[in-house]
């Protein structure tokens, strides 16, 4: 991972000073984007492969057998994950405040803030697919799908309510806003104009929303995947 | 090595058909290594929804990529093509796109006033123009300047000074107390190059009589030794009250 990052941000930073102006803008931008992606698909990954080597190699019946309820289990390595998605959430956030510590603000810590919620649902929905789903392959293409549709939950929902698109498709419509109860804005996370122009006077707002989806949705998470383990006979 | 000579000889043939083509392919590649996709010149732009999903929502890398495509559009690769060769039609929509992605970035217009319009074609510099016209008067603060392109690029690269100096009467209403004078002259400025002296002395005088105490003095000496030193004559000059100081 860090090679990759390593990588990722020198390519940021030679595409983004090919730019006729605004090169600062250009590379913070593509690091930004670049770090995030490519940190969402290595936790995926990650989780994936440690859950199901968990299963594959029985080291998760044998650590059920130990004085853990299978609670416990799930919430401990819910904390473990927390962990991870805060420590590469700081690497990030610190990587652009450092480049670009000129230009620092509140307003990146709110990004850095809204990166870790971003991978704390993301991990959680690993480990969820991962406990759930028996080979790596699927947990992690689940998981992938799954953030991709909540990264472009806010476009459908916007195609859904303009009168102009949405308006004689009353089913389908009914249906995506039905879908988009369950679904997380991650759409909102991460916005990228935060680090450029700043959150604005809504700073408090957007902080709020960002907290209590990420806390909503985690807990939901966590608690299906307790639902799965506890229903599993072994 | 002995397990490679040993299916050697075992599948000679498949080693043979694998070094004949291999040869073929070397041989051939040879040939085309010059060879080039079309490019089939500016393409249209994407749906605005469309393109922003493929970001998954993404407006700023959106746009900043949009950029990084527009820059680079037609100069990959080893290829080079002349700026008037492009389809600013296309061209245009794809900067409205742009814009509409992240209105407060400079880059675009940037773009389209200092890259797009060096177009050896000046024909083709109409929509640039356009476009130059609709961010300069969004209303943002200091987007006014791009209006101030639009009009140089209808006046010394399209000369059509029809266009320029509707563009300058429209930048003469964006101008607000505390912003340069320069916007309420730019009427001025081109009438003088349309050869309408009169109009142009109009413009100036009033705007001494109703803002010369807004401006600073700097400002108001340009605009005395503009009148009296370009718009006037010899002779008018030395009966016009406003250029007693002016040697």
């Amino acid at each position: 991972m860090l090679v990759a990052t390593v990588v990722a941000v020198s390519l940021s930073v030679f595409i983004g000073s090919s730019a006729v102006t605004e090169q600062d803008q250009f590379v913070m931008v593509f690091i930004a984007s670049s770090l995030r992606y490519l940190y969402v698909i290595g936790i995926t990954l990650f989780i994936a492969f440690y859950c199901i080597r968990m299963k594959d190699t029985r080291e998760l019946d044998f650590l059920l057998t130990r004085p853990v309820t299978r609670v416990q289990y799930v919430i401990s390595h819910g904390a473990v994950f927390l962990l991870l998605a805060l420590f590469f959430s700081a690497i990030v956030t610190g990587f652009l405040s450092g480049i670009f510590y000129k230009k620092f603000e509140v307003s990146f810590l709110i990004w850095g803030f809204s990166f870790f919620g971003e991978l704390l649902i993301v991990t959680y929905l690993a480990y969820f697919f991962s406990m759930v789903l028996k080979s790596v392959v699927t947990a992690a293409l689940s998981t992938l799908a799954f953030y991709t549709f909540s990264k472009i939950i806010g476009q459908i929902l916007g195609i859904v309510h303009d009168p102009l698109t949405g308006g004689d498709r009353l089913f389908l419509s009914g249906m995506m806003e039905a879908i988009s109860l369950v679904v997380p804005r991650l759409d909102l996370f991460t916005q990228n104009e935060w680090l450029l122009y700043g959150a604005g006077e809504d700073a408090t707002q957007i902080f709020l929303i960002l907290f209590v989806q990420t806390a909503l949705f985690g807990s939901v998470l966590i608690a299906a995947t307790c639902i799965d383990l506890l229903r599993r006979d072994f | 090595m002995k397990l490679y000579t040993q299916t050697f000889k075992d599948h000679k043939i498949v080693f043979i058909f694998f070094l004949f083509f291999i040869v073929c392919q070397a041989l051939f590649s040879s040939k085309i290594q010059y060879e080039r996709a079309n490019w089939s010149n500016v393409p249209q732009a994407p749906a605005r929804t469309a393109y922003v999903a493929s970001f998954l929502g993404d407006e700023t890398l959106a746009h900043r990529v949009l950029g990084n495509l527009l820059q680079n559009f037609g100069g990959s690769g080893g290829r080079f093509v002349a700026i008037g060769d492009y389809d600013m039609r296309n061209v245009a929509e794809w900067l409205y796109l742009g814009n509409s992605l992240d209105p407060k970035s400079e880059y675009l217009p940037f773009l389209a006033a200092y890259f797009f319009g060096a177009s050896q074609d000046k024909e083709k510099l109409r929509p640039i123009i356009a476009y130059l016209e609709e961010v300069g008067t969004s209303g943002d603060k200091e987007k006014w300047r791009w209006l101030v392109q639009a009009v140089i690029l209808a006046r010394f690269e399209l000369k059509d000074t029809d266009l320029a100096l509707r563009l300058a009467n429209k930048l003469a209403s964006l101008w607000r107390p505390g912003m340069p004078a320069m916007m309420m002259q730019m009427p001025a400025f081109v009438q003088l190059g349309m050869g309408d002296k009169e109009a142009s002395y109009r413009i100036m005088t009033e705007l001494l009589r109703e803002e010369a105490d807004n401006m600073h003095p700097n400002e108001v000496n340009f605009m005395v030794d503009y009148i009296c030193t370009r718009l006037l004559t010899a002779a008018q000059k030395d009966s016009d009250p406003l250029c007693v100081d002016v040697p």
